[in-house]
């Protein structure tokens, strides 16, 4: 199948490649990039596994061809720490034990940064709602909701000072 | 002398040590692997529930771009024993082939595999294949199949009853005669699925030098995958390695061995170059297997008081169309009848279990396989019965349930004797509280608004960690467990174990409990699992079975090296090694308690200077213990709901809900309280959500994530847990966790909706409860 040339930047580092059209941006990401921590769940835009942030905003990177995304930016979860720092999200997740087997929780933490920077202090009813689009098998969810509550409050403790 | 570490750890939230490559995207799932010349592989699945098959033409897909090897069942049969499932003596066997050759027996039944560069590919490839069928009709109703034979899924069996299995004790007609009152009510626990968020997924590759297999396999029990490769293959258990990294989830899905793992070992065999495959969500919901296809005929007889005389079940169990390797098929439906009695003391049980073959996807087990069900049937008709005697539903559990009093309590259907359980102040605790006092009153004054609240309880004991024996579901080494523990020149333990974590967390609650025997800090310890290769033998990570024979198994490891310690500090020392003691990560001996040594110069010399190491031992520090504890332990536990029910819309609004637990000291409470909600999660799913469908010619209706609906985020709130912390009689025992919340999770949401609508003398005996049903069940429209 012809193949496409594709550029664009992935967790601050320019990348050009060429690929066919029909390869989701998920699959590109995974094998071509090696960026193995974006899992796929469902591959048809339930799960919210897949989440990653295109221009600042979570998409669902199974449901986008790898082309669509030609001169964009996207950030995957190996993306999220700087260096040996975790972000105050992935540090929540953490305290808060906020998986169990990990499948989902990259999807979550993208999910969670979304939501934080659309409304910094969201209600336990918001955060239910925002990832609600995020399934997990493992935890009931309840420690993912107090993860993202907590990373909430890491965020405003970082902006104050 | 037991050691006292620098810090204890056990009781400790500490933090999980899996999650910080989890967060961070760095865990490894099978998927993620990436070997040089690795190839994927996709199945061409039956479209049909029941045809036979005339013929597969691969030959213009052979030519597709990418393409590596097709092989259809007749290629790949002859390759492998055949599967042979059910070897119970009321059971025939079958015979299940790697790929079937003559029928396709489900929809999704996997007739071809399509090797090639990519999995792009390899689907291109599987569209260009022709298959002749000629369709059959399908059997899909087991009450219909269990009647008829004009339609025969296997004809070896002569009939679609695959086994008819009659247990019990005591006189159930007797029981009858003495009652008061007999009731009676069938329940449909629907066919849901186990749905790990990562399917089943392998990688198999073949080394022709040493001629070895290594598979790396998505897997709950990585030692008994490698059995069964190795005895289906007929290749030296020691020429087969299976690793197991990452889990994104099992339930019991992932503790079977399934044709599709066979045919891609035979692949990379036959090919010599690492074959790749991972199921899709479509694959995982149609073909890889179901559980719970329950109907559960339950009568109980019981005194006017509610003292209950006896009971009797009468299960039909719908296994699909094959059973799973190794398991036999009637499996989960004995597990249903003979998991039926407890947590209460029932003097006489008759049960029985017809197992029958239907076109449909193969069932395996699903956390808390048959006891899930059977709670939700029991604890229901127990409310049933309360509502019909006009007594209180918990006064009715007081009076049967298995007391104090009664411990030691030896099930009258056998099996090890039942210890340190707390039914009693767990049902109490429970009541106290949901608020259980006051609660017939608010029940009743929102009645009196229009608005319908209930009320509901779960009750469980459940037994974890049965000793080598073979139990009911005819595993021949279900008690197999080996780990090793050894201290390194530089202070640091490497603790080796067959378990696997999907999840679990065993990587850091073993480290804690290794830690603590040895006096060492948590993070000293590296727990390793999930590659045969280690030095640790294993039957697997199912049936809560992990914590209980690896805790025990690791523990005794732990103090042997420990006990090694003392002996090498002692000699350094020269003081007898009854007065050396590990305190706070020294060794002191009694005389001179200035004199005292690091755990770090301890471990150094050891390996270092073979004149100081117990004359048994030779140099170093280390230990390989098996479990040797004869039988299970019992975990019990009491949760409690109270529901809404919207009788306009069906929607029902969990209000409040509590959890209590008896499953021993917390090794972790932080781990153990996601254990608990995660079940409190799967059985929020069977009771309202979750239903595998097929349409009346056998067509699988539930395959996306848009029609199978699991709980999200938005399902339920908060729960209260309790914990009652009793510990298992004996040293180093302890109890599990994985399974029992579940079971006692699915009665207390159930009972709570069918309290609500008992002012319309709601009939709630089908799951899941989806709102049409709960809306015809009020008699609304
Ligand atoms: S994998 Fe993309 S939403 Fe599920
Ligand atoms: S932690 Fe396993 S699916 Fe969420």
């Amino acid at each position: 199948m012809a193949q496409v040339a594709l550029r664009l930047k992935v967790n601050g580092v320019e990348h050009e490649a060429l690929v066919e059209p029909r390869l989701t941006l998920a699959d590109f990401l995974r094998t071509d990039l090696g960026l193995t921590g974006t899992h796929l769940g469902c591959e048809h835009g339930v799960c919210g596994a897949c989440t990653v942030l295109l221009d600042g905003e979570a998409v669902r990177s199974c449901l986008l061809f790898a082309v669509q995304t030609e001169g964009h930016e996207v950030i995957t979860i190996e993306g999220m720490a700087q260096g040996e720092e975790l972000h105050p999200i992935q540090e929540a997740f953490w305290e808060q034990h906020g998986l169990q087997c990990g499948f989902c929780t990259p999807g979550f933490i993208l999910s969670a940064y979304n939501l934080l920077q659309e409304n910094a202090q969201p209600s336990e009813e918001e955060i239910q709602a925002a990832i609600s689009g995020n399934l997990c098998r493992c935890t009931g969810y309840q420690s993912i909701v107090a993860s993202v509550k907590a990373a909430a409050e890491k965020l405003q403790l970082q902006r104050e000072s | 002398m037991r050691p006292r570490g620098q810090s204890a750890s056990i009781g400790e939230p500490v933090k999980a040590s899996a999650d910080l490559r989890l967060i961070t995207g760095r865990g490894v799932f099978v998927d993620d692997l990436h070997l040089p010349r690795m190839v994927h592989a996709a199945f061409l699945r039956s479209p049909h529930p029941h045809a036979r098959i005339l013929g597969i033409d691969a030959k213009n897909a052979a030519t597709s771009p990418g393409v590596v090897a097709i092989r259809t069942g007749s290629d790949l049969n002859l390759r492998s024993k055949l599967m042979q499932v059910g070897e119970t003596t009321e059971a025939s066997a079958i015979d299940i082939e790697v790929l079937p050759s003559g029928k396709a027996r489900m929809v999704g039944d996997p007739l071809a595999v399509v090797v090639a560069q990519d999995r792009y590919l390899a689907e291109d490839a599987m569209e260009l294949i022709d298959v002749t069928y000629e369709p059959l009709s399908p059997v899909l109703d087991a009450d219909v199949a269990r009647a008829s034979t004009d339609t025969l899924v296997h004809e070896n069996l002569g009939s679609n009853v695959f086994s008819t299995a009659e247990g019990g004790y005591g006189d159930w007609d007797e029981a009858v005669a003495s009652s008061d009152v007999v009731v009676r009510e069938t329940f449909r626990q629907a066919r849901c699925s186990p749905f790990p968020l990562e399917g089943r997924a392998l990688v198999a590759d073949w080394d022709p030098a040493d001629a070895k297999l290594t598979v790396w396999s998505s897997s709950q029990w990585p030692h008994m995958f490698r059995q069964h490769l190795s005895d289906l293959l007929n290749i030296p258990l020691d020429h087969v390695r299976v690793v197991t990294q990452d889990v994104g989830g099992a339930f019991g899905l992932k503790a079977n061995t399934f044709r599709e793992d066979i045919a891609i070992a035979l692949l990379a065999v036959e090919l010599g170059r690492p074959v790749k495959w991972v199921e899709d969500r479509r694959e995982n919901l149609m073909a890889s297997a179901h559980a719970r296809d329950h109907s559960i005929d339950l009568e109980i007889a019981l005194k006017n008081d509610g003292v209950i005389l006896g009971l009797r079940a009468r299960i039909v169990d719908d296994m699909g169309a094959y059973g799973l390797y190794p398991w036999s098929p009637d499996s989960w439906g004995k597990l249903l009848a003979v998991s039926l009695p407890l947590p209460y003391k029932v003097p006489n049980y008759q049960w029985e279990v017809v197992t029958v073959v239907t076109n449909k996807a193969p069932e395996s087990a699903y956390r808390a396989p048959g006891n899930a069900a059977g709670a939700w049937a029991r604890e229901s008709l127990l409310d049933i019965a309360a509502r019909q005697l006009s007594l209180d539903p918990i006064d009715l559990r007081r009076r049967n349930l298995i007391a104090r009093q009664d411990l030691p309590f030896s099930p009258l259907g056998g099996g090890a004797p039942i210890d340190a359980v707390t039914t009693e102040e767990a049902l109490e605790q429970a009541a106290a509280l949901i608020g259980y006092d006051d609660f017939r009153q608010e029940q009743q004054k929102a009645l009196a608004e229009g608005r319908y609240l209930g009320v509901g309880f779960g009750i469980y004991i459940k037994a974890a960690g049965r000793p080598k024996s073979p139990a009911t579901v005819g595993l021949s080494e279900t008690g197999l467990e080996s780990a090793t523990v050894r201290m390194s020149a530089t202070g640091a333990v490497q603790a080796f174990v067959g378990a696997c974590s999907g999840g679990q967390g065993y990587e850091t609650t073993f480290a804690q409990l290794v830690a603590d025997e040895m006096g060492v800090p948590v993070d000293a310890v590296q727990i390793q699992m999930g590659d045969t290769d280690f030095p640790a033998e294993s039957s697997g990570t199912w049936g809560s079975r992990s914590t209980v024979v690896v805790g025990a198994t690791l523990v005794g490891a732990a103090r042997d090296v420990s006990t090694q310690m003392i002996a090498v500090a002692a000699k350094m020392m020269e003081a007898p090694q009854e007065e050396v003691a590990l305190e706070g990560g020294f060794f002191i001996a009694e005389r001179a308690p200035s004199e005292r040594l690091s755990v770090l110069d301890v471990a150094r010399a050891a390996w270092e200077d073979s004149s100081l190491a117990p004359s048994t031992l030779g140099t170093g520090l280390s230990s390989t213990r098996h479990y040797e504890i004869p039988g299970p332990t019992y975990s019990n536990g009491c949760h409690a709901a109270v529901v809404e029910v919207d009788t306009e819309t069906g929607k029902v609004s969990v209000l409040r809900y509590v959890a209590v637990e008896d499953c021993g000291p917390l090794i972790n409470p932080m781990i153990a309280n996601g254990q608990i909600r995660g079940a409190i999660a799967q059985a929020y799913g069977s009771v309202f959500l979750e239903e595998i469908v097929y349409s009346e010619d056998g067509l699988p209706l539930t395959t996306t994530l848009l029609d199978y609906l699991i709980p999200d985020a938005a399902s339920m709130g908060d729960v209260i847990i309790k914990h009652l912390e009793t510990p298992a009689p004996g040293s180093g025992r302890f109890k599990s966790l994985g399974e029992g919340p579940l079971v006692a999770s699915a009665p207390a949401f159930a009972c709570a909706v069918a309290d609500a609508l008992s002012p319309f003398d709601a009939r709630l005996t089908r799951l899941p409860l989806k709102p049409d049903r709960l809306i015809e069940a009020t008699g609304g429209d």
